[in-house]
């Protein structure tokens, strides 16, 4: 390996450190835990573990799916979203969302933002495994809703 | 050097090539090669971690994962780099951080398919990294070339895209190189690869 190379990786090395310090500090500012005596220590040392203040995680599918699913418009097929990028679209090709053999959803705009912040917090080796995990959760979570429309032939 | 790989439209193969380049010049041309992962999918990233994980052999260069709004932190330290650096960018081109990278770039590699939609983004992409260094050497490699398929579109695209860069000769789509990892490459994996890519070192030297 050159030195070149070398140099580079150490440079990566060290933007690696410095960006799981500022990740510390934002999660502590973003939720505010309800024990304060457990966040002083946090605030003063940047290298706390995050994970001893963080309430317990939020269910990310909450922010995606609920507006389209709870509010249907009249003539307008209640077939739940789950949103992401084009692009990140692409990753999802190969893995069929579907229920009883039907596609049950389609996916459009922007999850990949959630799903690299939860990568680099949680360190998830495969961030497949984490989509897979949130599609099964959200067909689970709507099971009944997903029947119906199949019971009524929508899609 | 900094060879990027890039096109305004994804799922064209842009990391698959990249790592197969990165195979190619490190274990046929014994090349010193880094791989800067910053696609947003970053797959190349996770299939390194999974060949870690699967493989106890020692890997030929090292993938970092890097965001392309962190690059000006490295763009110092690529230049004059006599090793290879190759950087897999997103499949997009809306995006500030993109410009430092292609301006830097000394060579682009930008794979596409016959399709119409493709060959619109790969144009865009192409006539991006013009409209930034008229003289930027781009590289467009036929992607997953299938040899029973009459393309229509071919003679055409291969004219317009003749007139921004240098049309290779196709990359034949064949299974073997659905099982790429990022520390061995077999031999027909290389037989497939193996005149694009030493036609573009040849260039590139």
């Amino acid at each position: 390996m050159s030195n070149s190379i070398k140099d580079i990786i150490k440079t990566f090395k060290t933007r690696q450190d410095e960006q799981i310090d500022e990740s510390a500090v934002e999660e502590v500012k973003m939720e505010p835990p309800t024990k304060t005596e457990v966040v002083q220590p946090v605030l003063e040392t940047k290298k706390q573990p995050v994970a001893k203040v963080v309430k317990e995680p939020k269910k990310k599918m909450d922010k995606v799916v609920s507006t389209e699913s709870e509010k249907p418009k009249a003539n307008q097929e209640i077939l739940p979203k789950i949103s992401l990028s084009d692009e990140f679209f692409n990753t999802l090709a190969g893995q069929e969302f579907v229920y009883e053999d039907r596609r049950i959803a389609y996916i459009e705009t922007d999850l990949y933002e959630i799903f690299m912040s939860v990568k680099r917090k949680k360190k998830l080796k495969n961030i497949s495994v984490l989509i897979n995990a949130i599609l099964n959760q959200f067909v689970e979570d709507n099971k009944e809703d997903i029947k119906q429309i199949l019971t009524n032939n929508r899609l | 050097m900094r060879i990027v790989f890039g096109n305004q439209k994804g799922g064209v193969g842009k990391s698959t090539l990249c790592i197969m380049l990165a195979n190619y010049a490190t274990l046929v041309k014994k090349r010193a090669v880094l791989i800067m992962d910053m696609d947003f999918q970053k797959s190349i990233d996770e299939r390194r971690q999974e060949d870690n994980d699967d493989s106890k052999v020692t890997m030929p260069y090292e993938v970092l994962p890097i965001e392309t709004t962190d690059y000006p932190h490295y763009a110092e330290q690529l230049k004059n780099v006599d090793d290879i650096i190759m950087i897999d960018l997103p499949g997009k081109i809306d995006d500030e951080s993109l410009i430092p990278i292609l301006q830097d770039a000394d060579y682009v590699i930008c794979p596409f398919d016959y399709e119409k939609s493709v060959f619109s983004s790969t144009v865009t992409f192409a006539r991006l990294v013009k409209y930034f260094d008229k003289n930027k050497q781009i590289f467009f490699v036929p992607n997953r070339f299938k040899q029973s398929i009459n393309y229509d579109l071919k003679g055409k695209v291969d004219a317009e895209l003749s007139k921004l860069g240098t049309v290779t000769k196709p990359i034949t789509d064949r299974v073997t190189l659905k099982r790429i990892n990022t520390f061995e490459i077999n031999e027909e994996q290389k037989r497939v690869v193996e005149e694009v890519f030493d036609f573009i070192f040849n260039t590139i030297k």
